[in-house]
């Protein structure tokens, strides 16, 4: 595990307003943006495509999503999710509002040799669509270490598949073996503090319960950041916000 | 092998980059393979190797004394020692020949026989007498000091030993021992002592041992100094074993004529920290003793008596054959790059490791639905151990067969349904066999092959680890660091890996006597042809006799019979039933039927008969167009043709089930859509990654699979489509592409996921006939854009 000192991510963290002491049932909000913080400027990587050439680059190239940088260098499908500052296993309060997950189901399609969406934050209960709009073959194999022992399986086309995963640690790697740049990353929370940053690198977690906790950010490309597994320590104030920026340095990794 | 010695370092690279790239050229029986380098490739390892730095300590000795190229004259007195004991030579012949060589050996020693040494001093040309001496003398030293007897030398095949029989020389009489002056000897260089060990701790010299070679004096045990001086066996051949040539003491005799044992050395102890040299030479010395202690042992029990057959090893034949084949696996290191055998882990089965296994059942079941532990549906292949198991003889005592494996900490989803302590190990593995267990509500549960299982370290009896496969290991690292994006390595701890890489090495043999037939193993063992494009090893050619490669092909069928009973795998002879003609007919039939039942019989009979009506127009095209004996086969052709349509037409048009069924069974439908479902651009997911005949895939990267035909046997192959997974030691990129429970395909063939996966197999198995048809013909030559 990495030390909070030497890890991949510099950490800034911007207490904006405190109000207090909270308590169990008060709740407040999380947000921050996570930037590029590596030494060169990123440039995509165009994916060499070695099959289906019509279908794939019908759409236009295809680039490399280990990491998605944005023109005001915002980070894409960062995970970040909060967890009890002293026991990561810890049940933390859930708002009464996210006691049950909004939908039941959660499509991760391969409409041009892609996955789409690229990452996905589910929640135990939420079952994963492997879906395959396209013309041609997909298949879907995903590896999730004890908790998700994976599976290899065609989709054809027009085809899906239902997947139900279990909370873990460990990030659950999908990948199309036919199309083999195609890769896909799930994680699977048992509790809805979490969120995935979005095109200009932001995330928000809304209805957090106030207190201290552990914010935790996991990366494709450069794993665990912001302290490791055990994250950075965080205080969430009552009714108000918080918020936390990062920066990504890829050469730390 | 050491060059350092070499003269020309030129000369040297360039021997060394011939020997890489064939070293059959210098050495036409080595186990050396060929390794199928371009010559580039050749010299960089060539470079490599000359690059690496020797302790030249070693060879300093060789260096030193370089001994000047021998005279002439040398050479003649050299040779003169073996021509005068040649027969029927006398010592004025010997002058004569040693000047200019025989001229006729029949005439000068008519005792000479056809094979003699000295045939090669015949007739030399003014020149040539130094080499031809050379030869002479070389020939003679290798067979008088019996070199072959270690060393693989040409010629000396049928040599006899230089040394006297030991198969009974446990029963020597000692009579017939000649002990000569020995026991001066010993007093003369030795000093006894009581005992070699100290009593206290036998790893260390006794006390008095240690002062003998204090005193520069080697240390003789009393034991066999007295056997000794007593002409006992044992004490010759202590002393025989010690020191060979201390027999020739105060013997007076010429030099060649001394005795030829060499000096062996069986110990090699290495210093320990701090350890001075009186010490070590005392602890060599007793090591040596005690290992030469192990040598009399076997020597002297060597009695020539016929052993009784009750106490002899007489396995069965699968047994012998594994047995045998090991030693070749053995011989050529098949291990070194190939997983031969998976690990056997036996593990206590408490309440605690119930529930674990329960949990980590639960979770495996969730996602296999599609092909196993489904409780409404029995397991696809139960009788095979990659999918069933039989439950546990003890149900506390479990028996695992897995690989690669770990050991990590429990996960907080584990920590929290089972309440187990966090920090506790758990050993992980992947099965490479199905295991059966019992759950905590006494339920047998079994998991399949290829899952990966974590049982509790603490609660593991017994542990052998799999066996070979440690270049492959040692690869995968290097590769992913390589290439990254083709090699990237997946998972964390010790389960880091990456499949993709797996696959472009060499591949595990487990279960390779399931997988391939014996006829083709037997071909590949002895020439190695390439099979999977994508590999970035390819197999080594080595110089395997046919017996060899015969032990290697029982091998593996003899092992996996063992192992997997079930299967009913039969070695060294297969039949394939699918090849059978009333098997092809039966098929035909049961697809038809199959096809009315489902009541698709109809709608398939008008689109076979729209694409006859097709093929009968291309072929109505093609008689009008063909010349001189072409066009009468093309007319025949047409006239078949148009029968078939004909028959098909008045079926479909009347609706006459029956003679629409007898149509399609004569138009062997089943065959026909079989090739379909492997061979249709653009439709067929095999195509995706493999060659079929001449139709090509989209990307290579598996095998092609007209090879399967040759290659493999049918059911794996049947296994191996059904799910990949199951029979691999790594998660292949191979998926499951035909899904149990779901019907995919059915525009191309109809039927089930297993019926299908059937089909595919039958095809695969009959691949030359079914490519043949004249519907796969013409279908063929319309989908992949022409022959």
């Amino acid at each position: 595990m990495r030390s909070l000192l030497s890890a991949a991510v510099t950490a800034a963290l911007a207490v904006v307003v405190f109000a207090g002491s909270a308590a169990a049932d008060d709740w407040g909000t999380v947000k921050g943006r996570v930037t590029w913080g590596g030494k060169s400027a990123y440039k995509p990587e165009k994916i060499e495509v070695t099959k289906d050439q019509e279908h794939c680059l019908g759409k236009g190239d295809l680039f490399r999503e280990e990491f998605v940088v944005g023109k005001n260098g915002g980070v894409k499908d960062v995970f970040v999710w909060l967890q009890d500052a002293s026991d990561p296993t810890a049940k933390l309060p859930i708002h009464p509002s996210l006691k049950k997950p909004k939908t039941k189901e959660v499509v991760m399609d391969q409409p041009c040799c892609k996955f789409v969406p690229h990452a996905i934050a589910l929640r135990e209960g939420q079952v994963l669509i492997g879906k395959n709009s396209s013309p041609i073959a997909h298949n879907m194999h995903w590896l999730g270490g004890d908790d998700n022992p994976g599976d290899n399986k065609l989709i054809p086309a027009g085809g899906q598949i239902e997947i139900t995963l279990n909370a873990s640690r460990s990030p659950v790697e999908v990948k199309c073996d036919i199309h083999g740049w195609m890769k896909g990353w799930v994680r699977v929370f048992n509790h809805p503090y979490f969120a995935l940053t979005d095109a200009d690198g932001k995330f928000e977690i809304k209805n957090a319960p106030a207190g201290k906790y552990n914010i935790v950010m996991w990366q494709e490309g450069v794993g665990w950041v912001n302290g490791g597994k055990k994250g950075q320590p965080i205080e969430i104030p009552a009714d108000k916000t918080v918020e936390v920026d990062e920066k990504l340095k890829p050469e730390d990794k | 092998m050491h060059l350092k010695g070499q003269k020309d370092p030129v000369a040297s690279r360039r021997w060394l980059i011939q020997w890489v790239l064939n070293p059959n050229v210098s050495h036409p029986r080595t186990r050396m393979p060929i390794m199928h380098l371009k010559p580039a490739e050749a010299a960089r390892v060539a470079d490599w190797l000359l690059s690496q730095k020797v302790d030249d300590r070693e060879f300093q000795e060789w260096n030193d004394k370089d001994v000047p190229a021998p005279t002439q004259e040398m050479l003649k007195n050299l040779a003169r020692v073996y021509l005068k004991k040649a027969p029927a030579v006398n010592t004025l012949k010997v002058d004569e020949v040693l000047e200019k060589g025989f001229t006729d050996l029949k005439t000068e020693a008519p005792l000479m026989t056809d094979d003699a040494d000295e045939q090669v001093l015949v007739n030399i040309k003014p020149g040539d007498l130094n080499d031809k001496l050379k030869y002479y003398i070389g020939k003679k030293a290798v067979g008088r000091m019996g070199c072959f007897a270690c060393h693989d030398i040409p010629g000396y095949e049928y040599a006899k030993p230089i040394g006297t029989p030991l198969n009974d020389w446990g029963k020597k009489d000692p009579a017939r021992l000649a002990f000569e002056d020995i026991v001066a000897f010993v007093k003369a260089n030795y000093q006894t002592v009581p005992a070699r060990d100290d009593p206290t701790d036998k790893a260390k010299p006794a006390k008095k041992w240690t002062e003998a070679v204090k005193d520069g004096k080697k240390p003789y045990e009393q034991f066999f100094f007295d056997a000794l001086e007593g002409h006992m066996r044992e004490g010759f051949l202590h002393q025989k074993i010690e020191d060979p040539r201390s027999y020739d003491y105060n013997r007076d005799m010429k030099w060649d004529d001394r005795l030829r044992m060499p000096q062996f050395r069986f110990a090699h102890p290495r210093r320990t920290d701090g350890e001075g040299d009186d010490e070590f030479k005392a602890r060599t010395d007793q090591a040596e003793a005690e290992a030469r202690e192990a040598v009399m042992t076997f020597i002297l029990g060597l009695v020539a008596e016929p052993i009784h057959p009750r106490y002899l090893n007489n396995p069965p034949p699968d047994r012998l054959a594994e047995v045998k084949g090991r030693q070749v696996l053995e011989k050529f290191n098949c291990a070194g790059c190939h997983l031969v055998r998976p690990g056997v882990y036996e593990v206590r089965a408490d309440q605690q490791t119930r529930e674990l296994l329960k949990l980590s059942h639960d979770t495996v079941a969730k996602g296999l639905s599609t092909d196993y532990g489904d409780v409404k549906a029995p397991i696809d292949f139960a009788a095979d151990n990659a999918w069933g198991a039989p439950p546990p003889a003890d149900p506390d005592r479990l028996q695992m067969f897995g690989v690669r494996p770990g050991i990590r900490k429990p996960t907080p989803r584990q920590v929290e349904q089972l309440g187990i302590d966090p920090d506790r190990d758990l050993l992980r593995f992947r099965l490479a066999d199905a295991a059966a267990f019992v759950d905590p509500a006494r339920q047998v549960k079994v998991f399949p092959a290829g899952v990966n299982v974590g049982v509790f370290k603490d609660q593991v009896v017994s542990e052998s680890r799999s066996f070979g496969g440690t270049f492959a290991d040692l690869m995968v690292p290097y590769l992913a660091k390589k290439d990254l994006t083709k090699y990237k390595m997946e998972g964390e701890g010790d389960d880091r890996d990456s499949n993709t890489a797996r696959r472009d090495l060499p591949p595990p043999l487990v279960r390779e006597g399931e997988r391939v037939q014996p006829e083709w193993l037997f071909t590949f063992l002895r020439n190695p042809t390439p099979i999977r494009p994508q590999v970035i090893l390819r197999m080594p050619k080595f110089n395997m006799s046919d017996d060899d490669a015969k032990a290697l092909v029982n091998y593996f069928g003899g092992a996996d019979k063992l192992r997997n009973p079930g299967i009913g795998l039969t070695y060294p002879y297969l039949t394939v039933p699918q090849r059978d003609e009333f098997y092809w007919r039966e098929r035909s039939a049961d697809y038809v039927g199959r096809l009315e039942k489902a009541g698709e019989l109809e709608a398939r009979g008008k689109s076979y008969l729209e694409e006859t009506q097709k093929r009968l127009e291309a072929a109505r095209e093609a008689a009008t167009a063909a010349k001189d004996d072409a066009k009468k086969e093309a007319e025949a052709q047409r006239d078949a043709l148009e029968a078939e349509v004909k028959a098909l037409k008045e079926a479909v048009d009347t609706k006459n089930a029956a003679r629409l069924k007898k149509s399609l069974e004569e138009a062997q439908l089943y065959w026909s859509d079989g090739y379909r479902l492997l061979a249709t651009t653009g439709k067929s997911i095999c195509l995706d990654c493999h060659r079929v005949g001449a139709v090509k895939a989209k990307e290579e990267q598996g095998p092609p699979l007209e090879l399967a035909f040759s290659r493999l046997r049918p059911d794996w192959t049947e296994h191996w489509m059904a799910n990949p997974d199951r029979l691999l030691t790594y998660p292949t990129p191979m998926p499951q592409n035909f899904p149990r429970g779901q019907l995919l395909f059915q525009e191309l063939m109809s039927g089930s996921s297993l019926e299908q996966v059937g089909a595919a197999r039958d095809v695969l198995m009959n691949l030359p006939k079914v490519a043949d048809m004249p519907v796969n013909r013409s279908y063929r030559a319309a989908t992949s854009g022409g022959k």
